[in-house]
């Protein structure tokens, strides 16, 4: 028998709608290239503060994002002279980035349409 | 898409690096969140934990990150792959024993896949062979005699069947014949062939030219000879070309040379010559007029959109057509094969049996393999509970198993095919029934994927219930502590199940095998009539020695004598044209004179035997009544024969034969012959005679038209008490030779040595069976052997205790005996239901035994059940000698 571990985190703040990590990271990456740590921070600046996102999952979806080609990472000085691995779009990952906004618009519009009050 | 996989190769292959690199990064955002907390007071280690708290689990996070960078479950099955490996080398003997098991079982059916496939899969070596058929003219009374077919029936058929095209004949006959070019006369084997026949089967020459239409119908002397014959009685001689020989006495020229691969469809011929030339050849120059004779068999290409089924329909009733206007066959009609059915019709039963044995070999096998699993994985109880306790699923588990018994089937499946491929060619090439010349033995792809096949299937056959045991759930305490475990019983239940399985299947192997045995046991024991240990010698009768009739019947006459005056010599005898078995060829229609009829198809057939005085006695045939022929027995004034007794009892039952006259059918009028002597039944031309047996006359050498064809003539000289026929060999050779050396002789054997071959199917049967069976014997012992053993290990504690209480040695060895004979006799009694079942299937293929033969099957389950006794008794012992003291101790 497999017992699965649930993930802890702290119930208060909101999670992710799930599908919606790549997307918030190809976005962040869409004018700037990244470390790791800077993307965190900027998607916790962009949502002001609402969406804390666990930051060690940011690994993984960074991981599944090379692999499918649209994120490439190359390894750099920083400043204070650190080492730190820097991300960025590929055009295909422009591209995909494009598909997922308006796939998710179009699903939260839906929502809210189906969601609103029924006018008379 | 294929750069996404060369992508996950790339990551899959740098996976070490990248997982250094992430644990940096990790480490270096944790220091920055760190950072952050401290930046804002936190004190250190309060900093840690809520940066730990933020950031997650980084081992969660490395394990999702990992999946990026792996193959999946390929993954898995070689991580799974190389455990196995390690296993197995970690008991070598327990490796061995799965490996060699499953060796031999693979081996043996990829063995017979790959004759099967060579010969009866593979497609034959001519152009669209599928199309190609073989079209036989029979009686229908005897559907088996092939009649042949005559030079004028051919063109009839050539005219109006629209089924078949390319309607290509070839002569029937295999005697060799003479060729004389240079110094040694060589002996060949010759077809006359039409020039379809050559295009037909897709031949090109590798010099010269093929024939053409016309030389079908105008005999013009031209010959095909073989790369063999040009490099053995030639050397090669390139001007070869146009020079000419001499075959049978006629001059021929050379016009081309074929490719030595091509024999022709008797697979045994070395020249050709055409077919308008075949009267001239064997001296009947008026054969292309007479519908009767016969000497030719039809090979032809099916028409598009014809089947065999539709041509088979409209041939029968164009031979019945031709029957009406021609009447001379007595209901003539055509059977049509396929050529690849004609080509191996006695190979397919045979191999088709091997095929059944060796399936149920390699399932004795895999049982036993599949024992052999569930014991190691019983014993690596304590290693699946951990695996289970850490988290591993059910599936997962029975994955692994899988993987280790695939990789057992894999590993002894290669020893196996390289076992097979090594000893396929031996077994074609002892194989007493011939196969084609064409029938290679190659590592064929085809048959190394089959093979490829039955290694993975039967390692997951074998794996199956020992992997659905094992990953039970298992209380993890106990086994921890070395006890028991809760899933061992069912398992040992499930080894009996497997073993009674192989026990029954061994039965029904060697219930085949005793079949086999006794059908070539029977056929050898038959008894032929006449006396099987003397010398024959064949011989031609041609050269310029012989072109005159009282010169052939000089030689004869001389010849007898001398030969009888040898010493060691009791009777000599002469026949022509054939000698036993072969004499099923020659044959004429005879009638008792006071009830003959009109018609020719109205006479009755009878085989022709032409011998000379004193065959008879040299044969061992004694006369029932009569007499004997005499030299001076000749055309006048009143033509003689002899009738075998079948034909006496049957033309004037309850009368003497001796003194009647029956007539000869012939087209100058009929012949009658006065009966001197009755002879009994001799079955002269084989044991087997599948076709039904015509009666046999026989008529004085010296009356037969010494100029027809063919000139063979054979010799048959009885030892006197104390030779033996090959001791007469050299003596009688010799002398022939002196009295003619322009003679050929040729096949100078023993009279049993003539037979040997209508026996070969059997024999060869009966020793494949054997094998098999000794086979399938041995590996089900093995696994009962290795069950009962296992069952007394486990039982040691009870017998123990059996001991303390009062139990002697004796009785202990008798419950273990008892036990293994309840398993072996539920197996032997399966068996037996499966045997008296699947019967039937294996009817066709014996030979004067029932395969319900209770002798049989009740012989071989008590020689069974005895060898089970015999597979107990070493566990039995082990068992009565236990110390009680140390067994109550064991767990």
């Amino acid at each position: 028998m497999r017992r699965r571990q649930p993930s802890h985190h702290p119930p208060s703040k909101d999670e992710l709608l799930p599908g919606t990590l790549d997307m918030l990271v190809l976005h962040t990456l869409r004018r700037r290239e990244l470390h790791g740590y800077g993307i965190a921070q900027r998607i916790r600046e962009l949502s002001a503060e609402v969406l804390h996102i666990e930051e060690g999952s940011l690994y993984p979806a960074l991981q599944r994002l090379q692999l499918r080609g649209w994120v490439t990472s190359e390894w750099r000085q920083s400043k204070l002279n650190r080492r730190a691995r820097y991300y960025r779009l590929t055009p295909a990952g422009r591209k995909q980035l494009g598909l997922e906004v308006s796939r998710f618009q179009r699903l939260v519009e839906a929502m809210a349409r189906v969601l609103r009050p029924l006018e008379d | 898409m294929f750069t996404a996989l060369l992508r996950r190769l790339r990551f899959f292959s740098r996976r070490a690096r990248l997982e250094r690199e992430l644990q940096e990064e990790m480490n270096d955002h944790l220091q920055r969140l760190t950072d952050e907390k401290l930046r804002s007071g936190i004190p250190l280690h309060e900093a840690r934990r809520r940066a730990l708290l933020e950031f997650g689990n980084p081992m969660l996070a490395r394990e999702a990150s990992r999946r990026s960078w792996s193959l999946g479950p390929l993954e898995d099955w070689v991580h799974d792959l190389r455990y196995g490996m390690r296993l197995l080398r970690r008991s070598p003997g327990w490796s061995a024993v799965a490996l060699i098991t499953l060796a031999l079982g693979i081996g043996a059916n990829t063995a017979v896949f790959s004759i099967v496939y060579a010969a009866l899969v593979r497609p034959l070596p001519y152009p669209e062979s599928d199309r190609l058929v073989i079209v036989r003219q029979v009686e229908q009374r005897q559907p088996e005699r092939n009649v042949g077919v005559s030079y004028p029936e051919l063109v009839d058929w050539r005219q109006h069947a629209h089924s078949v095209q390319q309607v290509a004949a070839y002569t029937n006959w295999l005697e060799p014949l003479v060729l004389q070019a240079g110094e040694r006369p060589e002996l060949v084997r010759a077809e006359f062939v039409s020039a379809d026949y050559l295009r037909l089967l897709g031949v090109s020459p590798l010099q010269g030219r093929l024939f053409s239409d016309e030389e079908d119908a105008q005999p013009r002397a031209t010959l095909l000879v073989s790369e063999g014959l040009w490099e053995r009685a030639f050397g090669r001689d390139p001007a070869l070309l146009g020079s000419s020989v001499v075959l049978n006495s006629v001059s021929f020229e050379i016009v081309g040379i074929l490719p030595r691969q091509f024999r022709g469809l008797s697979d045994r011929s070395e020249v050709w010559a055409p077919l308008g030339i075949t009267g001239t050849a064997i001296g009947y120059a008026g054969f292309n007029q007479d519908r009767r004779a016969r000497w030719f068999n039809v090979a032809a290409r099916l028409a598009p959109g014809a089947t065999a089924a539709t041509a088979q329909q409209e041939m029968a009733a164009l031979a019945a057509r031709l029957a009406e206007e021609h009447p001379a066959l007595r209901d003539p009609t055509v059977r049509l094969l396929p050529l690849a059915e004609y080509l191996f019709r006695d190979h397919r039963a045979t191999l088709l049996l091997l095929l059944a044995a060796t399936g149920l070999v390699l399932l004795i096998a895999c049982v036993n393999v599949s024992n052999l699993l569930l014991a190691r994985a019983t014993s690596r109880g304590r290693e699946i509970s951990v695996r289970m306790a850490l988290g591993a699923g059910r599936g997962r588990l029975i994955r692994q198993f899988l993987a280790e018994s695939v990789l057992i089937g894999l590993m002894g499946g290669a020893t196996g095919v390289a076992l097979a491929f090594a000893l396929a060619p031996v077994l074609v090439q002892f194989s007493p029934v011939q196969f084609p010349s064409f029938v290679r033995i190659t590592v064929h792809p085809a048959v190394l994927a089959a093979s490829l096949g039955v290694a993975i299937a039967t390692g997951l056959l074998a794996g199956i219930a020992p992997a659905l045991t094992a990953s039970r759930r298992h209380e993890l305490t106990p086994t921890l502590k070395g006890q028991r475990s809760s899933t061992a019983p069912s398992g040992r239940r499930f080894a009996r199940g497997l073993v009674v399985a192989q026990i029954a299947l061994a039965q029904v192997v060697l219930v085949t095998t005793g079949l086999a045995v006794l059908s070539f046991v029977n056929l050898q024991r038959e008894d032929t009539g006449f006396r099987m240990d003397t010398l024959t010698v064949e011989m031609q009768l041609t050269g310029a020695g012989f072109a005159q009739q009282e010169a052939v019947r000089q030689f004869t006459r001389r010849a007898l004598e001398e030969v009888q005056s040898l010493p060691g010599v009791q009777a000599t005898g002469l026949v022509q044209p054939w000698l036993p078995p072969d004499s099923r060829w020659g044959w004429l229609r005879i009638a008792a004179a006071e009830s003959a009829p009109v018609a020719e198809r109205d006479f009755e057939q009878a085989y022709a035997n032409f011998i000379s005085p004193g065959y008879l006695e040299a044969l061992g045939v004694p006369l029932l009544s009569g007499r004997g022929f005499e030299f001076s027995d000749r055309d006048e004034p009143q033509r003689v024969a002899i009738i075998s007794r079948s034909l006496a009892e049957r033309y004037w039952p309850g009368r003497s034969a001796v003194g009647q006259t029956i007539v000869q059918f012939r087209d100058e009028g009929s012949l009658p012959l006065e009966v001197i002597g009755v002879a009994p039944d001799v079955r002269s031309r084989g044991r087997l005679a599948a076709e039904t047996q015509m009666s046999d006359v026989y008529l004085p050498v010296l009356q037969r038209a010494i100029l027809q064809e063919p000139r063979t003539a054979g010799l048959v000289v009885r030892p006197a008490a104390g030779t033996s026929a090959s001791d007469l060999a050299e003596p009688v050779s010799r002398k022939l030779r002196e009295l003619s050396p322009d003679l050929a002789l040729y096949r100078v054997e023993s009279m049993a040595e003539r037979f040997s071959p209508e026996t070969g199917r059997f024999r060869f049967s009966a020793v494949m069976m054997l094998l098999f069976g000794m086979l399938a014997v041995v590996i089900a012992l093995v696994g009962l052997y290795g069950v009962i053993s296992a069952s007394v290990a486990s039982r040691t504690q009870e017998i123990g205790v059996r001991v303390a209480i009062g139990a002697r040695p004796r009785d202990i060895a008798l419950m273990v005996l008892f036990q293994g004979l309840l398993l072996a006799g539920i197996g032997v009694v399966a068996g037996l239901a499966v045997s008296l079942g699947a019967a039937h299937t294996v009817a066709g293929l014996l030979y004067g035994t029932t395969p319900y033969a209770p002798a049989n099957l009740l012989g071989i389950a008590l020689l069974l059940t005895l060898m089970a006794l015999l597979a107990c008794y070493l566990p039995a012992r082990r068992a009565s000698r236990l110390d009680p003291v140390s067994a109550l101790r064991a767990e």
